[in-house]
Parts: structure tokens; sequence; C-alpha cells
């Protein structure tokens, strides 16, 4: 019963995302003159975001997969060839990294085919493409990783990830940041219409893959096979190139590198409770302080984890610079979007809560029995890991939304409607990622991103983005009201459609709260641990 | 101390533990023996409230452990049959999680950590990452938090299992002393020679039921064949009728 609600709530997101796609798409492809080559740059950008994705997420999987998995003792000693193990891990690591990002694009590429009045034929280009591009995205992050395991010993190539997912926060930065895409919705930006079409026509980089995938389609729907065979080739050529590059260096290295993640470095001492214990206030009493002081060591302890606050870090960067950038000289266009601004902050925070709450009871692992047969509840280990997520979620929201309202120059009222919903935000995200965590807890996994990228990680992203979205449907009424009052010069506020709204808020909120949680203290108690 | 009603787990069609019923006595030592998927750590699980039953109740000290969880795991301890410990702690900080978790007084903490892992012989690792440690070093880790809180009801699931012959002698001392102090022991093992030296009385488990309870001087009396527990064990199990098999190997 429970499943089939969630798979009727993942159906019905895709539809939303793809609605929403379909209208977004065809407002480009509205565009005179420019509308086309929009749609290319569009989808140029959003290849190019899903490769340094699917390159990040394989550069942290392929460490557990390659290197630390629990079966690779087993199957090393085994009479397979360290080559053919290594091109299986290597294949196996590409499907788990890929796979959300190509699930994320679907309902997008499928709302570009029909507005460009595509066939069956273009769905089979992309989903043939689609192949080798994730290939070489996670080929890059794997190859890294193998690199980074062969030149440094095992202790310190986690530690080195932080240096590797700064370079590659900092390179989706950059990329970003160079399409510039605040310069394409504004054309009167640009000297002469030529010079603009000339920006667009221009590829994003002839060396990057994303590029030939966007290209090879460009000419599809342009008709001309011969360019769309080339850049389809090329792309087509270079995963293959790079498969047979990365098993030459897996038998050179793989051996070696999964050695040496076997020794541990015993000479590392630490002092007797770390500081990330003493830094959880009293007040919390002894075991909630107890359980948020280990989780906070634990946390700064696992490159795993603290690495993907990096990834957070540039996207906020980007998010508050692009914010920055835009050019708002109307009234209207700053009124929508700082409006929108608090919809992308949500959006923010659900993916924050998807990274660090929902695999908080998860990560417990192994260690599970520890908490379960202390003199606890369960609900009071819910609420602990609640504690330990909702106040970095509030503050990021706070800050982000701060910091984008202060660029924006919003009026008082905004600024205030968006505080107290990020607030609010922030404390139901928090809950549903611990509920739908405690829902479907993966007590036996190794990394963390394979809690995020599980089925139970996806519903709850979708559940989430669903709850934002519906916050800031209810959100636009009043925001209708404050702006149409500003325009006509008398108030249009009405007080029992303000009522119904917060009623409809405060029941959205309560039930978004409570219900995960609920059902995960019942599916938890129940559960053999 | 430790009472069970007809305890019984299911899962699915599969009959895990089956109208389990028990009584300890405060100060005894119970052997829970058993062929490998007897049944012996789901009944571990349910006794500790770390699974549901499907019918049945437990009772630690008085207190209900599905009714009043906390009364009764205040006073229990457990050693899990795997001593998965957080990778990402150190021995100390582990030892200091658990102690605030049983809410132990910070100043007896203080005196009594240090002291524990010295008594295991792991107090030069004492600030090194769990992850570093070996099977054996975690087991004792285990022990050392279970001893912290000092449990009036302690489950051992095969507590033997990985510790060197001294630290396991060192065990088998400790867990005397804390009998003669009054606190009842929960055993599973497969090694029969500790239960025989051990435990004050020995409950054999087969298929989810427990067949044969009692001291050793009684399942003798039941069983067809006299001497060790492992003869007495084999006997009450079917475990000779491996003999045949074996003689068939050579």
């Amino acid at each position: 019963m429970e499943a089939a609600a969630f798979a009727a709530l993942g159906i019905l997101f895709f539809v939303f995302l793809h609605w929403g796609a379909l209208r977004f798409l065809r407002a480009v492809h509205g565009v005179e003159l420019a509308g086309p080559l929009l749609l290319v740059k569009i989808l140029s950008m959003a290849l190019l975001t899903a490769f340094f994705m699917i390159l990040f997420s394989a550069t942290i999987t392929s460490f557990t997969t390659l290197f630390f998995a629990r079966d690779l003792a087993l199957l090393v000693h085994t009479p397979l060839p360290h080559r053919t193990l290594f091109a299986f891990k290597s294949l196996e690591t590409a499907v788990f990294s890929s796979w959300m990002m190509v699930l994320a694009l679907l309902p997008f590429l499928a709302a570009y085919g029909r507005v460009t009045g595509q066939g069956a034929g273009f769905y089979l280009l992309l989903a043939v493409l689609g192949m080798p591009f994730a290939w070489l995205a996670s080929a890059g992050g794997i190859g890294l990783s193998l690199g980074l395991m062969r030149v440094f010993p095992a202790r310190r190539v986690r530690d080195i990830m932080l240096a590797v997912a700064m370079g590659i926060c900092t390179g989706l930065f950059l990329w970003v940041r160079w399409l510039a895409p605040a310069k394409f919705l504004r054309a009167d930006t640009m000297s002469a219409t030529l010079e603009y079409i000339a920006l667009l026509e221009a590829p994003s980089s002839p060396w990057l893959p994303s590029t030939w995938y966007a290209q090879a389609v460009a000419a599809f729907l342009n008709g001309s096979a011969r360019e769309a065979v080339f850049y389809g080739a090329a792309l087509v050529f270079a995963a293959a190139l790079a498969f047979a590059l990365l098993v030459a260096a897996g038998e050179r290295s793989y051996y070696a590198g999964w050695v040496a993640a076997q020794e541990c470095d015993r000479r590392k001492k630490r002092r007797p409770l770390g500081a990330e214990w003493r830094g959880v206030p009293g007040f919390f009493g002894t075991r909630f302080r107890a359980i948020l002081g280990k989780d906070l060591a634990v946390f700064f302890r696992d490159p795993n984890q603290w690495s993907q606050l990096l990834m957070l870090a540039s996207v906020a960067a980007v998010y508050l610079l692009s914010i920055h950038k835009l050019p708002l000289d109307s009234r209207f266009l700053k009124g929508l979007v700082s409006f929108l601004n608090i919809g992308m902050t949500g959006f923010v925070l659900a993916s924050v809560a998807l990274r660090f709450v929902f695999p908080a009871v998860s990560l417990e692992g192994r260690s599970w029995w520890a908490l379960r047969s202390a003199p606890l509840s369960l609900w009071e280990i819910l609420w602990s890991k609640f504690l330990g997520g909702v106040a970095p979620i509030a503050v990021l929201g706070v800050v982000l939304v701060g910091v984008s309202n202060h660029f924006l120059g919003v009026d008082p009222f905004v600024t205030r409607l968006s505080n107290l919903t990020v607030l609010v935000m922030a404390v139901t995200l928090a809950g549903m990622g611990v509920g739908f965590g405690a829902l479907f807890p993966r007590f036996g996994v190794e990394n963390v991103a394979q809690i995020q990228t599980s089925a139970g990680g996806v519903l709850f992203m979708v559940t989430g983005l669903l709850y934002v979205a519906l916050t800031l449907a209810l959100e636009a009424v009043l925001m209708r009201m404050h702006y149409f009052s500003a325009v006509v010069g008398r108030s249009l506020w009405s007080g029992p459609v303000v009522a119904a709204v917060l009623a409809v808020m405060a029941l959205l909120n309560l039930l978004a709260f409570f219900l995960p949680l609920v059902w995960g203290h019942r599916h938890l108690s129940r559960a053999d641990v | 101390m430790i009472r069970a009603e007809g305890l019984t787990k299911r899962f699915g069609d599969v009959t895990a533990v089956d109208a389990l019923d028990l009584d300890i006595a405060p100060g005894e030592i119970f052997g829970y023996l058993g062929p490998n998927g007897a049944g012996k750590t789901t009944t571990v699980k349910l006794l500790t409230g770390l699974l549901r039953p499907t019918a049945g109740r437990v009772f630690i000290g008085g207190h209900d452990v599905q009714a009043d969880p906390r009364a009764a795991k205040k006073i229990l301890g457990l050693v899990p049959d795997q001593p998965y410990v957080y990778p990402h702690l150190t021995g100390h900080e582990f030892l200091r999680f658990v102690g605030d978790l049983y809410e132990v007084d910070g100043g007896y903490q203080k005196k009594k950590i240090p002291e524990l892992l010295e008594m295991f012989e792991i107090a030069d690792r004492g600030d090194e990452l769990v992850e570093t440690f070996s099977h054996g070093m975690r087991q004792k880790l285990v022990l050392a938090g279970v001893l912290l809180h000092q449990p009036k009801v302690l489950f051992l699931d095969e507590p033997m299992v990985g510790l060197d012959p001294k630290s396991a002698r060192l065990v088998k001392d400790i867990f005397q002393t804390l009998a003669r102090r009054g606190v009842t022991l929960f055993m599973c093992t497969h090694v029969l020679e500790i239960a025989e030296r051990l435990c004050h009385r020995v409950g054999i488990v087969e298929r989810g039921r427990v067949t044969r309870a009692g001291t050793l001087a009684e399942l003798r009396a039941q069983s067809s064949s006299g001497g060790s527990l492992e003869d007495v064990f084999l006997s009450l199990t079917g475990g000779d009728r491996d003999k045949d098999l074996l003689r068939a190997l050579d």
C-alpha cells in the first residue's frame, strides 16, 4: 500500500517536472530568431551540469566500490584477472553514479523532444549517445580515484579528497559562470542581434563530451546527418578509448591501490574526546549530547561525508552570484525573482537534507545495535537525528535567502515572508529527512552516496520538492495580494483568504513533518536489526 | 531475573523462535546452545528488545521489555555476535559514548574507562580510531563498554570469538565474578567446553524450540551417552549421525 502510494507520488512528480520543462522550453522555442539556438544552449548547459555531477559522484563512489567494498576481499583472491575485476567494478561504479542523473534528465529530455516535434529516432539517439556520455563522465571520476590511490598512501588519499572535490567544484563553478546564463535572458544587452546569434552559435567548449552530445542532438534536429554522425562518433570513440585506457591503467595499478587501501595508519592518534564532542551545548542533556557529539565526530572524520560540503558551498556560491548578476530593472521582474527565490532556496534545502539528514539513521550502520540496546526510546534517537540536522539547514536557508534578498533589494514584506518560510521549510524538511531515512534505512551500505541515491532517497527528494512546490503555490496567493496592492495603490488584502492560506500551510507542514516520522518510527520498531 | 513466556518470532512462514519459556534466576549463568541457524541470535534480540516478538512476553528484572523498554534496557547489557563499533570513533570515545547513553556519572567514567582499557590490554590503542582495531580488540572494547554501565543482566552472543587465550581466560573470570555478585548471564556459545565450565544451567535449542534444559547432570541423565557436554549435546541434537558421513569420506 505504502509502496503504491510512493510510486504514484513519484510518477506524479515526473509528470509535474515534465509539464514544467515543457512550458519553459515552449516559451524559449517561441523566441524570435534565437529560439532554436537558445534551446541547444540550454541543452548544452543541462548536459554540462550532468557531466560534472556524474564525474563528482563517480569520484566519491569509486573509492568505495573499487577499493573499500567488502566483496573485494573475496573477489581479489579468486582466479578472476584483476583487469577483468577492475573493468566490471568500473562499469558498476558508472551505473551507481549516473542512474539518478539520467532519471532526473528524463522529464526534461522528453519535453525537449516534444517541443522540437521529434519522433522515436530522437529518443533512440539520446539513449544511444547517453551511454557513452555517462560512461565518459564516470571514467573521469574512476581514473581520478585510481590515480590518487596509486600516488598517495591509503589514508592520505581520503584526505586528498578535499583538494579533488575543491578542484571539481571550482571547475563546475567556472564553467557555469563562463556560460553566463543571465546573458542569454537579455538579448538587448548585446550591441547587435548578430552578435547575440554568434554567441549562441558558438559551442561551449569543443573538447567537452557534453558539447559533442548537444551538438549531435542539434545536428539531428537540423537534419544534418553528417554532423550528427561526426559528433556521435566522437562521443562513442572517446568512450571506447577511455575504457581501453582505464582498463590498461587498472591492469597496472589497481591491485597495488587495493592493497594500499587495506592498510590503516595506526600512528594517527587522536586526543581523548574530539573537539566535536565538546562543541555540543550541555542543555541537550547527556544522551542527546552523546549522540550529537558522536555524529559530529564521525561526520568530520569521514571524507565521504564532509567532502559533500564543498559541492554544496559551490552550488550556493553559483546561485548567489547568479542572483547578483541578474539584470532586474522592472519592479515586476524583481518581485517575480524574489518570489521564485523562496522556491529555489527550498530546492537547495531539500538537496541538503537529502545529503545530510536523510542518511542520518542509515549511517548508524552495523553499530545500530549500540543505540537500540541502550535505555533510550526510538523517538529519542529520531529526535536527536532531527536536532542534529535542523540547525545547519536552517542557518544555510536563512543565509541564502538573506543574501539573495539583499542582492535583489526586496521590500520588508517579502524579506519577512521569505525568512519565515525558509525557517519553517528547514524544520519540515529536516523532519521529513529523518522520517524518510527511518522508513528506508540502509544499514548495510558502505558509502553515503549509496544511501542518497537509493529508492528511498529519490522518494524523499520527490516528496520534498513537491512540498516546496506546494508551499510556493500557497505563498503565490499572498505575494499576489501584496504586489497588486502596491500596483493599484490600495489594499487588496482579504482576511479570510489569508486565514485560509495560513491554515492550509500549517496543515501541510504538520503532515509533511509528522507523517514520515511516524511511518519511519513504525518501520524501525518492527525491523530486524 | 530473565523471564520469557511463550516467546515466539515468525518471519513469514519461518518460525525462528517457537513458544520459548525461560526463567533464569539472579546470579545464574545460563548457556544457550544449538546448531547454526537454530534461533539463538534471534532469541537474544527478542530478549534485549532489539526485535519485536510475534507472540509472548519478556521480563528483565520484572520490567516488560516491550511495554517498558527503557527500564528493562537500563539494567541489561548486550555483547552482540559481531562487535560492530563506529569505525570513526576512538576506543576511548566509544566507551564515553556508551557511558553517556547509560547516564553513567562523568567522574566515574573518567576513572573507570582507563581502568577498563588497561584491564583488556588496549590502553595503548585507546586513542586510535576503532577502524584500525582487530576483531578481538573490538570484542574487548564491547565487553569494556558493557562493564562500564554495570548491568544486572548480561546477554552474551558468542563472547569468546576472536579473543586470544589470555583474554578469554580473563573474560571467563570476569563472568564468574559477576555471577557471584548477583549478575545474571545469558550466554550463546558454540564452545561447549566454556559452557561446561561456566554455566549453571544449559538450554539446547533446535529449530526455534528449546528441546532440553537443565544442569549438566540433568542433561546427561536425559541423553543416551554420558561424558562431556559435547557428547551430550551431539547425542541430543543428533550430531553423532555425522560420524557415518565422515566414514563415507574415507
